[in-house]
């Protein structure tokens, strides 16, 4: 992850010094304006070389860069867990999420994760100790991926992160987490969705009768004959979903298992959602 | 190899073939497999397969194709057939009481038979019962042989032709070749014992039942055992049930004969008073050998007993009513065992 940059969206409201831009205005050398002396200023903030040319007191005012606190929401639902031999889902999800964690680290920025989906949702809260990114790897890699439970419910628990990452392949209540998330931005955080899809949900190796893994009464018939019908329904559906997220002020990127998480992870973390050339 | 049922055989094959085409255009629920995205198939319901040109489940096809064919097998019976003979002979030998010497007998037979060549001895029966138990020697040994030449050893005494014999004669297609030996002197010997028995408890009988002896016979309420009773060795029977069963049977003893009747006499009525019971109890309790009629048979008789043109051939005779097939088990031992292989191999693919 060492070379990527993960900058913030919009200026930041962060407190703590950091990497991105903050709407604060402090002392640092990178000059913002001037600002007349008033009342409870420091006086040791006045510009003296301004007062001695133009006799004006006045303040020399300077953007502040601040942290960004992020937080990483993985779905670890039974149907990230698939295929069942190779938990490809899960391993690219899993993969993903530490290296946006590893990332926005790298910056300096607190980093938590919430694991959802799965029967005990498990959460780490945002932090900048040095273990931090080892404990998401060693929970991530402990973890056994499998469950029903609602993610949306779970957002909360990163109120405090002005980042989010939702890293999931939004076939359970992907309408619930839409809806949760076009709250976020309009509080102004940053809102990433990262849709893990595997190569064999675009094109099924195996045909005949498909169930749902989450919802086993869910059985349709996938033959030759139905597969181009399916792959039509499933493209829509992927450009539908991904519409409405960018709708909604959030950052869409498609992962697919065969690619490698480091070319996601760059997708991500650029400003404008494409690989950026090296 | 011949099949005893061919039928059997040809009805396997079809079914066997039935497996083959049910196998080829058989329609089965597809196989499930998970796919998190499902609820993106179209919402039909396709069970059937199409027909294909390569058979589904090769080796369970095989296996039943096998298991049917077996099964067809063993109810079609098949034999193997052992090498022929040019000719077979079916000797009956008389050892009744007839019979001056039975080492007579046995001299002669051993003079005619040799190899696998089959002896009936027969003894009360008759010439008779020894023609049917001849003819039943050669259908068995039908196959065995290209013809068959029937040899009767016996004085042949009036007593032991009866009015069934010429029938019976008839059925036999060829010529018989008599051997006379001596038949025995009329025996005027004082009867030793009869031993007669009584019935038991003095209740009702439990049927009526006819009992003949010597021409005579009697429809009675006798009381009659549940069992066929056994017949020593050397006896002979001089009365019979009505089913054919010994009622009575006289056996040759130092001071004359021993002769043992088994016609159980009601308590009750007046049957031991009347005539044809007096007639039937005068000839059961007669001397020995009253019963067989020991002049030598009328020369007529004995030629139309001989007649016909020789031997038979093998084709002529008729086949077993109830032939059997000593492969018939193994086979359907081989059917079970393949039908459970493919019980077990369709339980390991369920799993």
């Amino acid at each position: 992850m060492r070379g990527i940059h993960w900058p913030a969206r919009r200026v930041s409201r962060g407190n703590l010094h950091g990497a991105h831009r903050s709407r604060r205005v402090g002392s640092s050398p990178e000059f913002s304006e001037y600002r007349p002396y008033q009342q409870g200023d420091d006086p040791s903030r006045i510009d003296w070389r301004l007062f001695g040319r133009t006799e004006r007191v006045a303040i020399r005012l300077a953007h502040d860069d601040s942290s960004l606190r992020t937080g990483v929401v993985v779905d670890a639902s039974t149907s990230m867990a698939w295929p069942a031999e190779s938990l490809d889902k899960w391993r690219a999800a899993a993969a993903i999420a530490l290296g946006l964690c590893a990332v926005a680290f790298g910056e300096g920025d607190p980093v938590g994760l919430v694991i959802g989906g799965c029967a005990q949702p498990a959460v780490i809260p945002p932090g900048g100790r040095r273990d931090t990114v080892e404990r998401i790897r060693a929970r991530l890699v402990a973890l056994t991926p499998g469950g029903s439970t609602p993610l949306a419910p779970l957002l909360p628990q990163l109120r405090s992160c002005r980042r989010l990452a939702i890293v999931s392949d939004f076939l359970g209540d992907a309408h619930a987490l839409l809806e949760r998330s076009r709250e976020l931005v309009a509080q102004g955080r940053d809102v990433y969705a990262v849709h893990v899809v595997a190569d064999e949900e675009i094109t099924p190796g195996a045909l005949g009768i498909v169930v749902d893994p989450e919802h086993p009464e869910l059985r349709r018939t996938l033959d030759a004959d139905q597969l181009a019908s399916y792959r039509s329904r499933f493209e829509s559906w992927r450009a539908s979903l991904a519409e409405s997220w960018r709708h909604a002020g959030a950052s869409f990127t498609t992962a697919l298992t065969s690619e490698s998480p480091d070319r996601v992870i760059r997708r991500v973390t650029s400003p404008t959602g494409t690989e950026p050339r090296r | 190899m011949t099949w005893l049922a061919p039928g059997y055989l040809v009805a396997g094959i079809a079914a066997a073939l039935g497996v083959l085409i049910l196998h080829l255009i058989v329609t089965r629920e597809p196989r499930t497999v998970p796919l998190p995205t499902a609820r993106f198939a179209a919402d039909v319901t396709a069970l059937a397969r199409p027909r294909a040109l390569k058979p589904s489940d090769v080796l369970l096809m095989v296996l039943r194709m096998l298991a049917v064919l077996a099964a067809a097998a063993a109810l079609a019976r098949p034999i193997v057939h052992p090498v022929r003979r040019p000719v077979v002979r079916i000797v009956l030998a008389d050892h009744s009481s007839a019979v001056a010497s039975t080492a007579e007998v046995g001299d002669s037979v051993r003079a005619i038979v040799s190899g696998s060549d089959s002896i009936v001895a027969f003894d009360s029966t008759g010439t008779s019962g020894a023609l049917i138990r001849g003819l039943r020697a050669a259908s068995a040994l039908r196959e065995r042989a290209d013809s068959f030449e029937l040899i009767l050893v016996s004085p042949l005494v009036r007593g032991q032709l009866d009015a069934a014999t010429d029938s019976i004669r008839s059925l036999w297609p060829g010529a018989v070749r008599l051997v006379r030996v001596r038949a025995a002197a009329p025996d005027s010997s004082r009867i030793a014992r009869v031993d007669w028995r009584e019935q038991q408890g003095g209740g009702a009988p439990r049927a009526v039942y006819a009992v003949s002896a010597g021409g005579e016979a009697v429809i009675a309420p006798f009381e009659r055992d549940s069992a066929p009773p056994v017949v020593p060795p050397g006896a002979m029977v001089v009365a019979r049930w009505i089913d054919g069963e010994p009622a009575a049977w006289e056996l040759p003893s130092a001071q004359g004969c021993e002769r043992t009747v088994r016609i159980g006499l009601p308590r009750r009525g007046d049957l031991a008073l009347t005539p044809r019971f007096q007639r039937l109890r005068a000839r059961l309790t007669g001397p020995c050998g009253a019963f067989l009629d020991r002049v030598p048979a009328d020369s007529t008789r004995v030629a139309a007993l001989a007649g016909g043109p020789g031997r038979v051939a093998a084709a002529a005779i008729a086949a077993p009513d109830l032939a059997t097939s000593r492969w018939t088990m193994w086979l359907l031992l081989v059917a079970f065992i393949l039908l459970l292989a493919e019980w077990m191999l369709r339980r390991r693919q369920a799993a």
